[in-house]
């Protein structure tokens, strides 16, 4: 029989999703649970950055759990799929052409 | 020599380089006439301060610019600060765990920053930069300030880490670069770790000036680079201008637009 556990991510973490290192000890959480299923509640949530739903994602795909989200709000949606399908970066400078100024 | 016109919140930063100049000469940190500080020349001076206590320290006349600077230097705690008109700076953890707690209090000191672009925004650019701290700084002392002038039109917002810096951090993983190079391939995205990594500052720096046309000075060790909207400065700093560690500065027009960061999302 398949075991599962849920756990409020505010609860757990905070409201705001911010730091990698967050993601990465959460997961260590997720980890050491019991139960086969770990369904991940984001009721309340309010921010996520990038870094803590790009740890999210990676951690997500090497889990030995089956973990699964609930209630994500859309803008915690918005940022996985960001994170899941990343375009080239934007190059704000141009290494070769930039003259430095000596100051 | 043609004097070399830089823009204001890189003056702010030659100040500090200036005060701490002439301390090292004196051998006293002189502030009795200091009227004035933005937070790019408060947060390195409060630390260098902090770190050279066998120095003479003169406070401005000035009790606000006083207290200000003591709020740095840890002499006003955040309790005490936070009963204040003024926000206070607030110190990194140095443990992680403790840091999730930092960043909420930050949120809600500054009203979640519905006035800085909105919520979204403010916690996204904050969560960002102090996580970078945290993941590469390697730092003593690490402070987030941010503090708005109405009438002036801007809110400024700072992050200031003693740590081994960008170009030292790149150097730690066998990537060798001159300073302000370092800089400018660290806002271009360049990550030690991995393709999918190193978005979090170049992010930044487009939606601070595009999104919301701002403008962010980065100054580390020996290199600084400065960019607004419409122009960019990349500057090789001389030993006097050096920065034991990595100022991001960054200034914001009031009342700034409200800016939906999925727009600006690689």
């Amino acid at each position: 029989m398949t075991t599962s556990t849920s756990v409020l991510m505010k609860a757990k973490i905070s409201a705001d999703l911010a730091l990698r290192d967050s993601a990465r000890e959460f997961f260590e959480f997720v980890e050491s649970l019991p139960s086969e299923e770990v369904v991940l509640d984001f009721k309340d949530v309010q921010s996520i950055s990038r870094s803590f739903a790009q740890e999210f994602v990676d951690r997500k795909r090497s889990s030995q759990k089956k973990v699964r989200e609930v209630n994500v709000p859309q803008n915690v949606r918005k940022m996985f799929a960001v994170v899941e399908e990343p375009r080239e970066k934007q190059h704000i400078f141009n290494t070769r052409m930039v003259k430095a100024v000596s100051l | 020599m043609a004097e070399i016109q830089v823009p204001e919140v890189v003056n702010n930063y030659l100040l500090f380089c200036n005060y701490r100049e002439r301390a090292k000469s004196t051998k006293k940190i002189d502030l009795s006439w200091c009227n004035w500080l933005f937070p790019t020349t408060l947060l390195p001076l409060g630390i260098f301060i902090k770190k050279h206590k066998s120095m003479k320290y003169l406070p401005p006349h000035n009790q606000n610019v006083a207290n200000y600077v003591d709020l740095v230097t840890g002499k006003i705690t955040l309790e005490d600060a936070e009963n204040k008109s003024y926000l206070p700076c607030i110190y990194l953890p140095k443990k992680r765990k403790e840091a999730t707690g930092i960043l909420e209090c930050i949120f809600r000191l500054h009203n979640n920053g519905k006035e800085y672009g909105g919520e979204t925004v403010f916690k996204y650019l904050v969560s960002e930069l102090v996580d970078n701290i945290y993941e590469h700084s390697e730092f003593e002392n690490a402070l987030v300030m941010a503090q708005r002038y109405d009438k002036k039109g801007f809110v400024e917002i700072c992050f200031f880490d003693d740590g081994i810096t960008i170009p030292g951090s790149f150097k730690k993983q066998g990537l060798i670069f001159e300073d302000q190079q370092a800089i400018m391939e660290a806002v271009n995205g360049l990550s030690t770790k991995s393709k999918e990594r190193g978005f979090g500052l170049s992010s930044n720096m487009t939606i601070f000036t595009k999104g919301m046309d701002g403008e962010v000075f980065i100054v580390s060790g020996l290199g600084a680079v400065y960019v607004g909207k419409s122009r960019q400065k990349v500057y090789k700093l001389q030993d006097r201008h050096k920065l034991e560690g990595t100022l991001i500065s960054i200034r914001i027009p009031i009342p700034a637009p409200n800016v939906n960061i999925y727009d600006y999302l690689n």
